[in-house]
């Protein structure tokens, strides 16, 4: 969670604009090439190929992962100007694979296929089979590293057509901004990969790591697109699974509600979204029946869908495999768990499980409160009070929201963004082929 | 302002603060003092002179004798529970500082004031005092950061205002919707029910939900305000201060009741075409 007045942002869709994805649709402003003799070749280069030559040294200069000055010269481009770059790579691709012999004229440039071969960096078997992945991915992460670390929050410095998202500000929405193009790019450039994105780790890792970070950063609006292509690319993944049932349990807190309802960027309930995740975590589940963080999860819809029992299962499991050293899983699981025996009308196994989680975190608050909560519902003041002067005391006015996990609950993840991003940096950084 | 509900009359009931019999009411063999805390209006204005003998009182529809009367006798325990998330800022935060300066120098002596802030977390800035000096301070000393916990916050408040005998007031102010509390609203609607405390609420800016405000207002016997600006916070807060003085203190033993559960309450006031706004009832026993 970003610190400061940002932390209080999030986003949602509103309108979203199809882009045209590579190998299944032409892309805006293509041309058909046309086989054209050397005499019609013309020696000027053209304003296009020098926005495109100097895109792809962009693309080749960027270090991953750093606010570098490829990434803000990609950053100052215009939408106008990543359609025509893309459109233009995904041409000349395809010219290449058609190996077409002499000279083929695009957007009135003379290519060869060696010409080609150089401008695109595509040397050896790659070369021979036509295969783009090297510059398609790096481009991916260029833009994904723009679209997280250079274009700023709540602005818009390439236009904005129809792509919109409501900010929304401590529950409330509060304007609109663009979704992000770059993001859309990513995806796009991603898809062009060969022999088949949905078998590829790297695309997958690709999304698990990038809608970890919007999902951070509470921007749903861009986490709502890569969710959905994600989904598509890998149905099964269970790291997905998990991101997108998660994506769905936020969309029902009380704190996005309310603004979901008021924006009307989306007519299902809290309800509708509780009953999505708790099949997507289900799923994933069913895949990785280790993963602990699905478990406390599902646990954690199931009994928002008033499925205690059941929840109390889920959770039950959740805490006994959880390692110690997950403390924080170990936290929520108890946590919620004081919450499941307590509306199945356990209350001593809901005090204890209370104060376990209590015991874990020793500086969270909401504990106690619902410590406190659990005694005054059963009449018991002076333990009421006790346990909420000794939340009380935990807090002063700027407490820091790490200290109780549960006010970080809609946007912590076990394996956070900065692990998955430098799991998917790596092999760029160290020259790997890709 | 949203003044959808000109005339207001609370019942505040109370059991003594911290007694274990107070949590298990055995009214048939041992009967408990309930203290009601009631604002009785006409044509919009406080109806004042009242004696045990203007009320009724009906608990579960059996007529109850009133045995006691006061009027502005008892000191007053007021809980101001301010938001300080991230939107209390800049002029807000300097109408909310005003406002809460308004009602500490409104206190009278041997009144006193306690200081619960919210953001995600909940923070005791001054512990129920006579010294309101230290309440002043640590309102001046806020500072806003964060999400917004009012339903932790709210109930934070009313276990404060449960710690002392005295009238308990709690005032409570936010900006925005919950977005960070543990604690369901119903969960606090319910515990509500068992409370002394009366909660006023204030919530500032547009197209909100105050639900669960409305509802704790309503439950507890105090109501809630709606505003968009909070340009005139401070004369709000001095309002509710004012109409909660003006409050009688009903005391009566129920007869002929079952000793838990629900208690529907109904008070009138005889032979006057009084307006009078009660809490619903409350919830005895286990």
């Amino acid at each position: 969670m970003k610190t400061g007045l940002a932390a209080a942002f999030v986003t949602l869709a509103l309108m979203d604009a199809a882009f045209a994805q590579p190998g299944a649709t032409k892309p805006p402003g293509t041309r058909a090439p046309a086989v054209q003799t050397p005499a019609a070749q013309t020696a000027k280069s053209a304003r296009w190929l020098q926005n495109f030559r100097s895109w792809l040294q962009a693309v080749a200069e960027h270090r991953p992962g750093e606010k570098d000055g490829p990434a803000d010269r990609v950053g100052r481009m215009t939408e106008g100007e990543l359609d025509a770059v893309r459109a233009d790579l995904f041409s000349l691709v395809r010219i290449h694979q058609e190996r077409r012999a002499g000279v083929v004229t695009y957007k009135d440039e003379p290519f060869t296929l060696s010409g080609i071969e150089t401008l695109l960096g595509l040397t050896g078997e790659a070369a021979a089979r036509s295969d783009a992945n090297r510059v398609l991915k790096r481009a991916a992460i260029l833009h994904g590293d723009v679209a997280m670390l250079v274009v700023p929050y709540g602005s818009n410095p390439i236009g904005c057509s129809t792509r919109l998202a409501v900010i929304v500000r401590d529950g409330r929405p509060i304007g609109d901004r663009c979704v992000g193009v770059h993001w859309v790019m990513g995806q796009a450039l991603l898809d062009a990969t060969r022999p088949d994105p949905a078998k590829d780790p790297m695309v997958a890792l690709w999304y698990e790591a990038t809608i970890a970070f919007l999902i951070e950063r509470r921007d749903f609006a861009n986490a709502d697109r890569q969710i959905d292509r994600g989904a598509v690319l890998f149905p099964d993944a269970p790291g997905l699974l998990f991101e997108h049932g998660y994506y769905h349990e936020i969309l029902a807190s009380r704190g996005l509600q309310s603004a979901v309802q008021a924006s009307k960027t989306d007519d299902r309930s809290a309800s509708a979204h509780l009953k999505e995740a708790e099949g997507l975590f289900r799923r994933a589940l069913a895949s990785n029946p280790d993963f602990i963080e699905a478990r406390v999860h599902h646990g954690a819809v199931l009994g928002a869908l008033r499925r205690h029992g059941e929840a109390a299962d889920e959770l039950r499991k959740a805490a006994a495999a959880a390692a110690a050293e997950d403390v924080v899983l170990r936290y929520y699981a108890e946590l919620f768990l004081g919450d499941e025996e307590q509306a199945l009308g356990g209350n001593d196994s809901a005090r204890a499980h209370y104060s376990e989680a209590s015991t874990l975190l020793p500086s969270a608050q909401s504990p106690w409160i619902a410590l406190s909560a659990l005694a005054r519902r059963g009449g018991n003041r002076v333990e009421a009070l006790s346990a909420i002067r000794r939340a009380l005391d935990l807090h002063s006015s700027q407490q820091d929201r790490r200290e109780d996990p549960w006010w970080e609950y809609y946007s912590w993840l076990n394996q956070n963004s900065v692990t998955r991003l430098r799991d998917l940096y790596r092999p760029f950084v160290e020259g790997v082929p890709q | 302002m949203n003044a959808r509900v000109p005339v207001i009359m609370a019942l505040l009931l109370s059991c003594p603060p911290l007694s274990a019999a107070a949590q298990n009411p055995t009214f048939s063999s041992k009967v408990e003092a309930i203290r009601v805390d009631v604002l009785v209006t006409e044509r919009g204005k406080p109806v004042l002179g009242l004696g045990p003998g203007d009320f009724e009182i009906f608990d579960n529809g059996v007529g109850q004798q009133v045995d006691l009367v006061s009027f502005d006798r008892q000191p007053l325990n007021v809980i101001l529970t301010l938001d300080m998330s991230d939107s209390v800022i800049g002029e807000r935060l300097a109408n909310l500082r005003v406002a809460g300066r308004g009602v500490l120098d409104g206190l009278k002596t041997g009144d006193r004031a306690a200081l619960v802030t919210f953001s995600h977390a909940v923070s005791l800035g001054a512990d129920l005092t006579v010294d309101l000096a230290r309440v002043r301070i640590a309102l001046e000393q806020t500072r806003p950061s964060g999400y917004t916990s009012v339903v932790d916050a709210s109930f934070a408040g009313m276990m404060i205002g449960e710690s002392d005998a005295g009238r308990a007031l709690v005032i409570v102010f936010s900006d925005g919707l919950d977005t960070s509390s543990w604690l369901a609203p119903e969960a606090v609607l319910e515990i509500a029910k068992r409370s002394d405390a009366v909660v006023y609420a204030v919530s500032a800016g547009a197209d909100q939900d105050g639900g669960f405000l409305r509802d704790l207002g309503e439950q507890t016997g105090g109501r809630l305000f709606e505003i968009e600006s909070t340009s005139k916070l401070s004369a709000i807060f001095v309002q509710v201060l004012e109409e909660f003085r003006r409050r009688y203190v009903l005391s009566y033993s129920p007869t002929g009741v079952s000793a838990d559960g629900w208690h529907q309450l109904t008070v009138r006031v005889k032979g006057r075409n009084a307006t009078v706004k009660a809490r619903r009832g409350y919830l005895a026993g286990k």
